[in-house]
């Protein structure tokens, strides 16, 4: 049965209706649907009907021995009863011929409070999971969580997303889902409850399907711009405004489901690369400006402030009632400092206590006199404004950051929400908090940071990153285990694409100028190796040896410039013989560099490090590889630098760079100083720079071409 | 190198470069004054505590309770430097009697203590080819390293690795202000502080909480510790004290600790006003040209009539205290200026920390108790409650340890030989100070974590 005949039926349900039933004259026995509008159905043996208030209909087998079924509100029936009420097998050919469409009405009745609450999610598990698993490739679910049912937060429903739905439809809207902010605290945390089955997020079909049509490769953009952004030493608010064009610019849609879609499937998807550190710094780091970025908007401001407060809340007081349900929740380590522990103050027997924001603004500056002039032993509640003060920070008004905070977005924001509303410095291991911990931004003691109420971002972040780095692992064993193999002939390819789509251009194969041979190596070298493999190649012809670290970078470097293996045996092997002999280098040498050309061993072909790796290698006594501008002492820089004949001035740029530890921006400059001209793309690769400083060469040598 | 080389190495090799100034010692003994492999040992053979420091390494997984991780200590990381800069790297250890008969047998000048890793690392290789078992470590003490050669801009008396008892104080000063902040605010309580047997101290800090931090937590207190901005030589001040106030460790550094330091101890053994080149450094630090210049021309005055009873540097310093502490500058200005006495001092008696050993899980740290090559000195435990009485030129040596070791003459319980040498206090406070509570509190944490088990599993299964 095909989709188009669904639709084919929708559109006669609606075209042929005169008396409030409609009649399907081409029925196939066994049917199922679920249609759109108020409809109902009336089995009328051989056809479909469909009434007004009912959303699923059937079609029996005309030969079947049972009556035809009528559901109506009215008769009470429910989707439970009216499906269990049908033979297994029956079902189960229903559900194999037949296209589900969960629609947004659905779903946001089974939210309702008045409903009961399990309703909906009981037709589908009514049916074995196995065989929905089965099922899988040939349905076409589409499901959308409102807001509501997410708030109410009604664990049934959630868990049944995670463990069972989730996989079986082919997108997901969330809409009351903050996006990419929530998917991943919430889906953790339902995750363990929901025995880990990582590959919720990752059904081959929608997958691919998306990334033809929505092009994860979007938030792989906003990710790349954002770790280019902070390797470029921006600034904190050149950063802010960075990250909030290019969310912009790759994530606007009219419709915002389906910039939630994009999040949400982006997110998941490149869950699964291999580039996890990387990712989750990087998705942390998104977390944080968009946490920033929303709560500045505040859209949906009072209105869902309106809705926390709304009557299930109406209790003395809804603040507290929401802290609690949401502690319980999330299941929080944190608690904020209660009242009864602030009431206990007594300076001489606990000189560590808390103090509720407004009387300390009003203590805070008498406060500061003193202390400017003479240290008095102090409690810990001045301790606390003294933090906020020495961060030049003035004390938060409560009340205001509360609901700007909280308003913008759901889930996430109720975890901020928590913090937001707590009338007191929440009390977190140090741990949690490293980013404040570092910049002494929070009172720590005894193992324990104070952090106050504007602070939380860093802690929800924090947070963030250790659930979503705990999930990549879940995902990455159950990946590697089970999954890659399975989905050998679909995921995987589009996976393993990813990482390595990743990595820029693929510089293993020499392209432009392909082939140098031995004679020309010690002037290209001069002209067009960046510091960190000329250094490497003067010092192997001075010492005629280099330990392994320095051959690995070295060779696969000249492997990527395009130096043949023969060419590349011949060369390492007239510099080394002058030192081990011919003989020990065939022996223990030659191994290696054929290994680099995966003509031994493993047989891979390796691709030349790129910046990254080579910054992040750790040379050690006597090494020579890894990068000069990170691992040269600065007198010994400035030497290279000066042979590279930089003038002063620009030897001072590289090193400022150097001193900030932006050692490819330092070596950017270092290249454009070199070829007079601007490299806007930054070095990331030593054989970029290769290929960018012939390509400047060639057009200073022949300028009319 | 090849296994050739290492035997190959000078049996005798003599380190001609000797630290004088080391104390005291008995000439005309039977031992002379140098450092070398047999002495060496000697000194493995009856002085080292292997079993002490095995138990460390051990964080009680190696006793009998059933949720001793028996893995543990074969997980360690240690490392020897032998003879002749033959590095050897990823050794690990099952037993007391493995690290003690390999360490008498390799004789190594130093040895290392890594992380411990996800597999032995001795068979790192073995695991890598089964893949899944990532070779990663897991566990480290959070460890801190703090040389006088980074003070060299600050102390006059001496340079580079030399350390005399005016500039060791720094080092003292250093290690009450780490060591309360580690015990006051992060909350740690088993921190081991090691002279580093030339020019420094190491600081181990050893609670489960603390091995188990991550490299980016670790980096946090470190920079929690930082206040000198990154070595940018033409900035007004090293230190940058931001902020209308200070920060409360700050705070409470400046008035327990270098304060006091700074104006009874190092204004007098540094002389920091004593000469123009020390007091136009100070004078640098200070961002206001009529306060540099006044106080400049009085004090150049006064270099000819050096008549007063009180010290030039104290008097100097509380002119200039004084000059700045006063309330009649210009109020845009004042705070700024008040804080240059904080800045001044921070300067010059704020520890200052290589921070990328602390940042780093897989950063290599020297053994307490190993013999420092360069100096022939023991690398002993200092008690950070009267640090200081620790003299770094008394420290126990090679030379004299055999010395007492020869006097004492045979004896039959080769097992405390230590006890009768000078080392023995070290030991001792070792154990008694260290060690006993550590391993006490180990074992709790052991039993706590299986009886929370033990509670779960019954937890489950009634469910």
């Amino acid at each position: 049965m095909s989709e188009a005949h669904v639709y084919c039926q929708k559109r006669d349900l609606y075209g042929s209706d005169s008396d409030g039933s409609f009649f399907v004259p081409a029925c196939p026995p066994n049917a199922l649907y679920w249609t759109f509008e108020e409809t109902r159905f009336v089995n009328n043996g051989s056809c479909l009907r469909f009434f007004g208030s009912w959303r699923l209909g059937c079609c029996l087998n005309r030969t079947s021995s049972q009556k035809p079924v009528y559901i109506s509100k009215k008769r009470g029936l429910s989707w439970v009863r009216w499906l269990t009420g049908v033979p297994e097998n029956v079902i189960d050919k229903w559900a194999f011929e037949t296209r589900f469409v969960a629609t947004r009405g659905i779903v946001s009745a089974f939210s309702n409070r008045t409903t009961p609450a399990c309703s909906w999610p009981w037709l589908l598990r009514d049916i074995p999971l196995v065989r929905l698993r089965e099922w899988n490739s040939e349905l076409d679910f589409r499901l959308i969580v409102g807001r509501s049912s997410v708030q109410s937060g009604i664990p049934s429903l959630v868990w049944f997303l995670v463990s069972v739905s989730v996989p079986l439809f082919k997108s997901i809207s969330m809409s009351g889902f903050p996006s990419r902010l929530s998917c991943p605290v919430q889906s953790v945390v339902l995750l363990s409850e929901a025995k880990a089955n990582p590959l919720y997020c990752i059904r081959s079909s929608w997958l691919g399907w998306y990334i033809k049509h929505i092009g994860i490769l979007l938030v792989w953009c906003v990710l790349k711009v954002i770790a280019d952004g902070l390797s470029r030493g921006k600034k904190p608010e050149e950063m802010e405004k960075l990250v909030s064009n290019i969310w912009k610019a790759t994530m606007r849609h009219p419709e915002a489901s389906e910039i939630v879609n994009k999040d949400i499937i982006s997110h998941f998807v490149l869950r699964l690369e291999e580039l996890r550190k990387w990712f989750i710094s990087m998705e942390t780091a998104l977390f944080q400006y968009r946490c920033r970025l929303e709560s500045a908007e505040a859209q949906v401001g009072s209105a869902y402030y309106a809705a926390l407060s709304s009557p299930f809340l109406s209790d003395s007081d809804p603040l507290l009632e929401l802290q609690r349900s949401l502690m319980s929740e999330f299941d929080l380590p944190y608690k904020a400092v209660s009242h009864a522990e602030f009431q206990m103050v007594s300076l001489s027997l606990l000189p560590y206590q808390y103090i509720m924001p407004k009387p300390l603004e009003s203590q805070l500056s008498q406060f500061l006199l003193i202390i400017s002039t003479h240290f008095p032993p102090q409690s810990m509640k001045d301790k606390l404004g003294q933090v906020a003060r020495s961060i030049g920070q003035p004390l938060p008004a409560a009340d205001a950051i509360v609901y700007k905070i909280a308003i913008s977005s759901l889930v996430h924001y109720f975890y901020l929400a928590l913090f937001m509303l707590s009338p007191t410095p929440m009390k977190v291991p140090f741990e949690e908090v490293p980013e404040l911990v570092a910049g002494r931004k929070v009172f720590v003691h005894r193992g324990h940071a104070y952090v106050a109420m504007n602070q939380v971002v860093s802690l929800v972040s924090a947070q963030f990153r250790s659930h979503l780095s705990k999930a990549l692992v879940l995902t990455n064993r159950k990946w590697t285990s089970i999954i890659r193999e399975q989905e050998k002939d679909r995921l995987t390819p589009i996976v393993e694409a990813l990482c390595t789509s990743y990595l820029g251009p693929d510089y293993s194969e020499p392209r432009e100028f392909a082939e140098i041979s031995i004679k020309d190596i010690d002037q290209i070298s001069k002209s067009s190796f960046p510091l960190c493999m000329r250094h490497l190649f003067e010092k192997l012809r001075e010492d005629h040896h280099l330990k392994h670290g320095g051959r690995m970078q070295l060779g696969l470097f000249l492997k990527g410039v395009g130096l043949k293996l023969d060419d590349a045996l011949a060369f390492w092997k007239a510099e080394f013989s002058q030192k081990v002999g011919a003989e020990r280098f065939d022996k223990e040498y030659a191994y290696s560099i054929r290994h680099n050309y995966g003509r031994e061993g493993k047989r891979t072909d390796y691709t030349p490090f790129s910046c990254q790796k080579i910054i992040s290698s750790a040379p050690g006594v006597g090494d020579h590889h890894g990068c000069p501008y990170r691992h040269f002492s600065e007198e010994n820089l400035r030497a290279a630098l000066g042979k590279m004949r930089l003038n002063n001035r620009a030897v001072e740029d590289v090193m400022e760079k150097v001193r900030s530890r932006h050692y490819q921006i330092a070596c950017t400059l270092t290249f454009e100083a070199i070829h007079e001209t601007s490299c806007d793309a930054g070095i990331n690769h030593p054989n970029q720079y290769f290929s960018d400083s012939q390509k400047v060469l060639q057009s200073k040598n022949h300028p009319t071409e | 190198m090849t296994r050739g080389e290492i035997e190959n190495g000078s049996e005798d090799m003599v380190i001609d470069e000797y630290e004088p100034g080391g104390g005291e010692r008995r000439q005309g003994n039977a031992v002379p004054d140098e450092f070398n492999a047999n002495y060496l040992k000697v000194y493995y053979g009856k002085l080292f505590p292997h079993a002490d420091i095995f138990k460390w390494m051990s964080y009680g997984n190696d006793g009998k309770h059933p949720a001793c991780d028996k893995s543990y200590v074969g997980r360690r990381e240690f490392s020897f430097t032998l003879d002749n800069d033959v590095y050897l790297r990823f050794q690990s250890f099952n037993s007391a009697s493995e690290l003690e008969n390999t360490i008498k047998e390799k004789c190594p000048f130093k040895i290392d203590i890594g992380p411990v890793y996800s597999v032995d690392p001795a068979k790192r290789h073995a695991y890598a080819q089964t893949g899944g078992n990532v070779f990663t470590p897991v566990e480290r003490e959070l460890v801190f390293d703090i040389d006088i050669t980074d003070y060299d801009d600050v102390r006059f008396c001496c340079s580079g690795a030399d350390v005399c008892l005016d500039c060791w104080p720094l080092m003292t000063a250093a290690i009450k202000v780490i060591d309360t902040s580690l015990r006051d605010d992060f909350g740690f309580n088993h921190i081991l502080w090691v002279y580093s047997g030339r020019r420094g101290v190491h600081c181990w800090v050893c609670d489960g909480k603390a091995r188990r931090l991550t490299n980016g937590q670790r980096a946090s207190i470190a920079e929690y510790f930082r206040v000198y901005k990154v070595g940018n030589e033409n900035s007004r001040t090293k230190v940058s004290l931001t902020g209308q106030v200070l920060h409360p460790f700050l705070v409470r550094s400046y008035t327990e600790v270098l304060n006091e330091f700074f104006e009874a101890k190092l204004l007098l053994s540094q002389k920091l006003f004593s000469t123009e080149e020390r007091y136009e450094k100070i004078l640098e630090m200070i961002p206001d040209e009529s306060i540099t210049s006044e106080l400049r021309g009085r004090w150049q005055e006064n270099k000819r009539s050096s008549i007063s009873k009180e010290d030039t540097n104290v008097v100097r310093w509380e002119q200039l205290k004084r000059k700045l502490q006063s309330g009649k500058q210009k109020s845009n200005n004042a705070q700024g200026l008040r804080r240059c006495v904080e800045e001044i001092v921070f300067s010059f008696t704020y520890p200052r920390l290589d921070m990328e050993v602390s940042k780093h899980m897989n950063h290599l740290l020297k053994a307490p108790f190993c013999i420092h090559p360069k100096t022939g000195q023991v690398c002993v435990p200092i008690d950070p409650n009267c640090c200081e009485e620790f003299d770094p030129t008394a420290v126990p040596t090679l030379s004299k340890l055999l010395e007492e070791i020869n006097m004492g003459g045979l004896r039959a319980d080769v097992d405390n030989e230590w006890d009768r040498t000078s080392l023995g206090k070290s030991i001792r406070f070792f154990r008694s100070s260290f060690l006993q509570p550590l391993l006490k509190s180990c074992k709790e944490e052991i039993e706590n974590t299986y009886n929370a088990k033990v509670q779960q599993s019954r937890n489950s299964l009634s469910w």
